[in-house]
């Protein structure tokens, strides 16, 4: 099996850097393509600055030299200097907010999981009853209601009116109120998730099997039921981790949390194309690699699954 | 499974009470908000108006702004120089200034710093090498063009003494704004030994060696934190020893911070707010004049226009002007307190005399502008932009107007960036125009992509806003010569390069180059204050002709300042200063 596995993994690795090649090359063209550029402003710099520098980030070369010239720095892991934010390194600045944005991410995530597992198995139980209602209705609640809305939301209860919480990530304190505003849609994405496949496994005959054995109602749902049921879960937490470990724009504007998130957007509207490169190698690197932990993990929960 | 999930529960338990353990709030601090991260604090690099605030904290220039002794206004007072020095005439007819520099001046790290720090930065901003915004504020200085043209080994004619007691600057022609620009960021010092060869200097506390009032001592993606320097040659004029300058993007996120306490100081409310605003904190929301002014550009190539003659089309622009209700627009939409506008450069200018500027705008100097603004005068307006409108289509015949609506008059198209206020403008435009039949489409374009189109000419009319970077009128004036990087209208391009129809001191027949382009020459080579005015009011003249240039407001500048906040500045360009705050 081990061997098997190797290879697998082995066949994913190649695929996944044909992947980011594709990505490099359709991002570079297409950013290349849109109008406008980096030096532009209200107040123009002067034609002679302009040409300077553009000399000096070599965006006076053609296109294809320019794309030859960033494949052989990515190589050696350099991804330029940021074009716009004078002075930093593109791996400067996300290794800055990818600190930030981790941290978050990962607590966001962290309570996501957990709370989205039991209250999808709580649902599922009480399949139709009171509780399960309340959770379904919250659930999809959140799920519909989109970030800004509950961020808002949040920010005028708990820090204008109530202030209770500060309102700005700055502090630790901070960090409670976009940690949650994180959180909540995938906590209830994944509350959904659960409560479907429980519901589906719970059907099972091997499930009658272990209650009429007598075993414990919450051994039978914990150990022989929702490791069963998670595998949904395992196939949605992939990409999702990748996304929320990166920062969510709408959450670190509002809270003014210092993030990466925001990069993802403001390198586009500034042109700033060694971030905006920087950003989005980082992220499908994340993407790809998250996936195939979480491909591994079925193998880890269901040994039925055939990776090859 | 089950260890899993309780440890997991356990872990989730523990970090949510480390981070509600850390909501204790501090109020001692000074903390203000102008804006978000910014993009460079190095002297030369930056032209953003926040950018420029922090700046003047962590340095000081050759001259300064405080407040006059009657405390209503600023005013220019010498920094790092002893006084301001009285220029002398060369023999070559060139003007020469000579600043001495106070005693013991020193960097923020304790080295000494002398008049070669100047000339090094000065020189370094000019290059376009350096890629400086705003490499052009050193055109005033001799040799600046053999500088900005690349002659091997070319220099600003600025030079120090030996001991660098002293500098001296050389300008071919006087400028009576040259001690305002001494105190512009672009011309503060900068350390050689940090800067040189460190791309980098200006992004860390560590290199981040000044000589103003206070000095950096964090620089992160959340904030900057200056306190006080030791080593400024003033001081004690510095009355808080911190100051935590916060960096927030979100409007609505910034006003949360200022009511719940954490922000004293913030730069700018969201648009919609600022009613309730008004009313609710009446003693700490403030609205101060700027110096800019919000206008419609046309484009005078626009191929829409194709067909008419070039007379007939600025008849076109001026009634398209004259319908716009700028009454309405500020107070239904600016909201601001701004100023309906009826001339370009704005207000807050003042003349050699005294009198301000746009008290004697307007073909007759009488301070009307170029067309009324009289909420009153509207309907006259209109009648007016309908006759012009009569005229073009009696000489072109490409369209008629019956009943005061015109019929076949080509759809024009509006381009904006998003924006609450930039687009209700728009709408506003599009319904008064469509009342006469004219069909305007509106096309929002994303920021950078907008500035390209309105820089390229591929436009017919476009929103536009002009801040001025000196208390200058030609700061408005030299943006519209032909070569010019903001000459969005494109005056003096393709197809109206050709177009003789402009007056030169009486002279008719001119195009733009012998008209508007040589009186702007003309201004900043004379030396005469009153002729120097009375050339910029003809060039202003010429301008609004065109009707190409349609302004609606004039700029004012929000923010909101808590009752204990004392004592802050804020400068004739929006710079907020601190070095005099204190929470009382």
């Amino acid at each position: 099996m081990d061997t098997k596995l190797a290879k697998y993994i082995l066949k994913r690795l190649i695929l996944a850097i044909v992947t980011i090649f594709l990505i490099i090359t359709i991002t570079f063209f297409s950013m290349h393509a849109i109008p406008g550029g980096p030096f532009l402003s209200e107040k123009s710099p002067s034609a002679e600055v302009t040409a300077a520098l553009e000399a000096k980030y070599g965006l006076d070369k053609p296109l294809g030299e320019q794309f030859v010239e960033y494949l052989k720095g990515v190589m050696r892991f350099d991804f330029g200097p940021s074009i716009k934010q004078r002075g930093r390194m593109v791996s400067d600045i996300i290794k800055e907010g990818f600190k930030v944005s981790m941290k978050i991410g990962a607590v966001a995530a962290a309570i996501a999981i957990t709370i989205g597992l039991v209250f999808g198995s709580l649902a599922a139980v009480f399949h139709n009853k009171f509780l399960d209602k309340l959770i379904m209705v919250l659930s999809t609640a959140f799920v519909a209601m989109p970030s800004f809305i509950v961020a808002t939301f949040m920010l005028l209860v708990f820090c204008v009116e109530l202030n209770l919480l500060p309102a700005n990530g700055d502090t630790v304190g901070g960090l409670v109120l976009p940690v949650i505003a994180l959180s909540l849609y995938p906590m209830s994405y994944i509350t959904r998730l659960t409560r479907s496949s429980m519901l589906d496994v719970l059907g099972q005959d091997y499930i009658r099997t272990a209650r009429a054995k007598g075993l414990k109602p919450s051994k039978i749902i914990f150990k022989h039921a929702l490791r069963n049921a998670v595998t949904p879960v395992i196939t949605y937490s992939g990409p999702m981790l990748a996304y929320i470990l990166t920062g969510s724009l709408v959450v670190e504007k509002i809270f003014a949390v210092p993030g990466l998130g925001k990069y993802f957007v403001s390198s586009i509207t500034n042109r700033d194309y060694t971030l905006i490169m920087g950003t989005t190698i980082f992220l499908a690197t994340l993407i790809v690699i998250l996936m195939l932990v979480s491909d591994i993990l079925y193998k880890i929960f269901d040994p039925r699954v055939d990776l090859s | 499974m089950k260890k899993t999930l309780s440890l997991l529960l356990v872990l989730v338990m523990v970090l949510g009470t480390l981070l509600l353990a850390g909501c204790s709030k501090k109020a001692s601090d000074l903390v203000v908000c102008l804006g978000p991260y910014p993009d460079t604090i190095d002297p030369a690099l930056n032209s953003a108006v926040d950018g420029a605030s922090y700046i003047v904290h962590a340095f000081a220039g050759l001259v300064g702004w405080k407040q006059s002794n009657d405390g209503e206004q600023l005013e220019l007072y010498p920094d790092c120089a002893k006084e301001l020095p009285t220029p002398t005439t060369l023999p070559d007819g060139k003007v020469q200034y000579v600043f001495e520099l106070k005693d013991d001046l020193k960097w923020s790290d304790g080295t000494p710093l002398t008049a070669h720090d100047f000339v090094y930065a000065w020189n370094r901003a000019a290059d376009p090498a350096t890629g400086a915004d705003y490499g052009y504020m050193f055109d005033i200085i001799d040799g600046y063009e053999d500088v900005v043209n690349g002659v091997p080994g070319a220099k600003l004619n600025v030079t120090a003494s030996e001991d660098g007691k002293f500098l001296t600057v050389v300008l071919p022609v006087d400028v009576p704004y040259f001690y305002e620009i001494c105190a512009f960021p672009t011309y503060m010092p900068v350390k050689q030994s940090v800067v040189d060869g460190n791309e980098s200097w200006a992004t860390k506390a560590e290199t981040y060696i000044g000589n103003g009032p206070y000095k950096v001592t964090e620089f992160s993606e959340s904030r900057i934190v200056m306190e006080k320097n030791e080593y400024y040659h003033d001081k004690d004029l510095v009355k808080v020893d911190k100051i935590i300058f916060a960096f927030n993007e979100d409007d609505h996120s910034i006003l949360a911070n200022f009511k719940n306490g954490s922000y004293l100081f913030i730069d700018g409310v969201p648009n919609e707010e600022i009613d309730t605003l008004k009313q609710e904190y009446p003693n700490e929301f403030f609205i101060k004049g700027q110096l800019g002014t919000y206008y419609i550009s046309f484009n005078v190539n626009d191929p829409v226009l194709d067909g008419f003659t070039q007379e007939e089309k600025a008849k076109i622009r001026w009634a398209l002007s004259l319908l716009i209700d700028r009454n309405y627009i500020v107070k239904e939409i600016g909201k601001a307190g701004q100023v309906p506008a009826n001339a370009f450069v704005a207000m807050g200018l003042t003349e050699p005399d005294g009198v301000e500027f746009i008290k004697r705008n307007g073909t007759n100097r009488d301070g009307k502008g170029y067309f009324s603004i009289d909420p009153n005068d509207y309907a006259a307006n209109c009648e007016r932009a309908l006759e012009l409108f009569k005229e073009v289509a009696a000489s072109s015949g490409k369209f008629t107007v019956e009943d005061n609506v015109l019929k076949g008059f080509p759809t024009i198209t509006y381009i904006t960036n998003p924006g609450t206020g930039h687009e209700a403008i728009a709408t506003n435009l599009q319904g008064i125009y469509s009342q006469y039949g004219i069909t305007m489409k509106i096309e929002v374009q994303e920021w950078s992509t907008f500035l390209n189109t309105r820089k390229e000419g591929n436009y017919s009319v476009a929103r536009n806003g002009w801040l001025a970077d000196y208390n200058d009128p030609i700061s408005f004036l030299d943006m519209w010569t032909t070569n010019s990087g903001n000459n969005d209208v494109q005056f003096g391009r393709g197809e109206h390069a050709t177009f003789a129809g402009y007056t030169y001191k009486g002279q008719s027949g001119k195009t733009w180059a012998e008209s508007y382009d040589k009186l702007i020459a003309e201004i900043k080579a004379t030396k005469d204050p009153a002729t120097r005015f009375d050339l910029m009011h003809q060039a202003e003249d010429i301008l609004m002709e065109t009707g190409a240039i349609c302004p609606i407001y004039y700029y004012t500048d929000i923010y909101m300042s808590s009752k204990n906040l004392k004592g802050y500045l804020v400068s004739p360009l929006g710079y907020k200063i601190f070095t005099t705050a204190y929470v009382g």
